[in-house]
């Protein structure tokens, strides 16, 4: 179990994540590029076309991946806010600066193709009566609430902390927010559109796995990209960023 | 494969523009968000090597 | 710790009675965009009377934000909150009073005026207990969650619109249920299961936010 509290301790290094963490981020970043265009393609061509929806169906493939990533992501903005204010880990507050911008595209880019899929399935763009829809918006304005408080904290270190109780606060809130919301669409069941259970054949749901496992490598390495850069910044006077600036193979 | 093959497939059952639209917005996204990425990384090395050689130079003058 | 708690209630309830435009004005306020949404609405009694519910609770929310904004901001200048943390490094029980006072002065207000806003809207009497109920459960949620937001902002110059930012999204559920008990008293139904939720929340939210508070309040003063 040494292990364990081994690589704990060593990710709260800057440095050596920078280092250890390069090759994941060639990785993350193929894996993600291989897999999303495999399952969108086969989404695309060769799964059948939806005996009800037709082939809007297709939208299916990215944007449920999108909404998936957009909320796993808030998932990981509170643990980090949480491991930053226990532990008083530097790098958990890296983490948070590199997921919100993430995050916020993938919930906008979410509420989008839902509203494209929702068009020709259910003859509109937006419907506050479905609790899906209207709890990722809410996602959106929480996402929107944490980048706006980092910009608002000149100091660095307050910024990040505030931010951590603000992401705890929202990660404990968010399934009140959804319980009360899909609480209030039930009250409107006469205008509501629900999504029928379906029970997808392997043709169907394998190119949205393929896309799901794509969309989170691609979560890790933009994650782990950007937490890259941050630690570049934070670190840009320390002897070993001035040695690895200096050697020629990384300009 | 026809032509008519791959137009028929485009129109994806008179629902092409719908389909089309949700794809092409999520590539621009993804594909702005990895260039983004990249290059604040590139541009965060560069910065740090410009500062590097910059005091490089004051000390050996 | 209720020495401290005590001592804290004595402390806000005094500045509270040297202060009383501080506490009237969110009030005046919340009056004034309650004529607003009437003159907006036509004054026609059956239009008012349909909007009435969620147009208190939303103008209620945003009054709180107004009142939240300031709450922390007088005691960070002065010095106070400081002394606070020289005391404890994790002053729940000072804080609980700041929160509790901080209800009594725009929570418990609103619900005392609530009857008299309902009937502005044209709410029928019938309707006015079960409004004030609903304020009475969940006003406390609204101060307690608020505060939270407010704890984190103190350090920032203009912390009005990124206040409600913070906020307004996890009041939602309150503005959820809120709603409801009004909408179903006016259809004659009982509240249901939306009144207990309002009064969970408000319970968790007490029984939360003080902790969640202290600690937004350290970040800001270490800033």
């Amino acid at each position: 179990m040494g292990w364990i509290t081994t690589t704990w301790h060593r990710l709260g290094s800057p440095r050596w994540f920078y280092g250890m963490m390069a090759p994941w981020q060639t990785g993350f970043g193929i894996a993600a590029l291989v897999l999303l265009a495999v399952g969108s393609v086969w989404g695309l061509v060769w799964a059948p076309a939806d005996y009800q929806q037709g082939d809007s169906f297709r939208i299916i493939y990215i944007h449920v991946p999108t909404v998936i990533v957009a909320q796993s992501a808030y998932m990981t903005l509170g643990a980090a806010g949480l491991v930053l204010l226990v532990w008083r880990m530097k790098m958990a507050d890296v983490a948070m600066v590199a997921i919100v911008p993430f995050g916020m595209a993938m919930t906008a880019l979410g509420l989008f193709t839902g509203a494209v899929w929702g068009r020709p399935t259910w003859g509109t763009w937006w419907e506050w009566t479905d609790a899906r829809l209207v709890s990722t918006l809410i996602l959106l304005f929480l996402y929107f609430g944490l980048h706006a408080l980092r910009q608002a904290i000149p100091a660095a270190e307050s910024a990040a902390r505030a931010c951590a109780v603000l992401a705890i606060a929202g990660l404990v809130n968010i399934p009140i927010i959804k319980y009360s919301v899909e609480w209030w669409t039930t009250l409107h069941q006469g205008s509501t559109f629900s999504m029928r259970r379906i029970n997808m054949p392997a043709v169907m749901y394998l190119p949205l796995l393929v896309n799901v496992i794509g969309m989170y490598c691609l979560f890790g390495y933009v994650m782990i990209a950007r937490m890259r850069t941050e630690i570049l910044r934070r670190e840009r006077d320390t002897s070993w960023v001035v040695e690895l600036v200096r050697r020629p193979d990384v300009r | 494969m026809s032509v008519e093959a791959f137009s028929e497939w485009a129109s994806m059952g008179r629902h092409g523009l719908y389909v089309w639209l949700a794809y092409g917005s999520s590539f621009v996204t993804l594909l702005l968000l990895v260039i983004g990425t990249r290059m604040a990384f590139r541009r965060a090395l560069r910065d740090i090597a410009a500062d590097v050689a910059a005091e490089q130079e004051n000390e050996s003058q | 710790m209720s020495g401290a708690l005590g001592g804290q209630i004595r402390r806000e309830l005094l500045l509270l009675a040297r202060s009383r435009t501080d506490v009237l004005n969110p009030l005046v306020f919340l009056f004034l965009t309650v004529l607003l949404f009437a003159l907006a609405l036509d004054g026609r009694p059956e239009n008012l009377r349909a909007h009435a519910a969620g147009v208190l609770w939303a103008l209620v929310l945003l009054t709180n934000m107004l009142a939240l904004d300031g709450m922390f901001r007088r005691d960070y200048d002065d010095g106070s909150l400081e002394q606070m943390f020289l005391i404890t490094q994790s002053p729940v029980a000072p804080v609980l009073g700041k929160l509790l006072v901080q209800w009594l002065a725009t929570g418990a207000l609103i619900t005392l005026c609530s009857p008299l806003l309902g009937l502005a809207l044209n709410l029928p009497a019938k309707v006015l207990p079960m409004l004030f109920l609903a304020f009475l459960a969940g006003s406390p949620a609204v101060s307690f969650i608020g505060a939270i937001g407010a704890s984190v902002t103190v350090g920032i110059r203009r912390s009005g619109a990124i206040l409600g930012l913070l906020v307004l999204p996890m009041l939602i559920p309150v503005l959820i249920f809120g709603v409801s008990v009004v909408n179903r008293a006016l259809d004659g139904d009982p509240p249901g299961p939306a009144i207990y939720w309002l009064a969970a929340l408000s319970v968790a939210s007490i029984m939360a936010a003080p902790f969640a508070v202290s600690a937004g309040l350290k970040v800001s003063l270490e800033q």
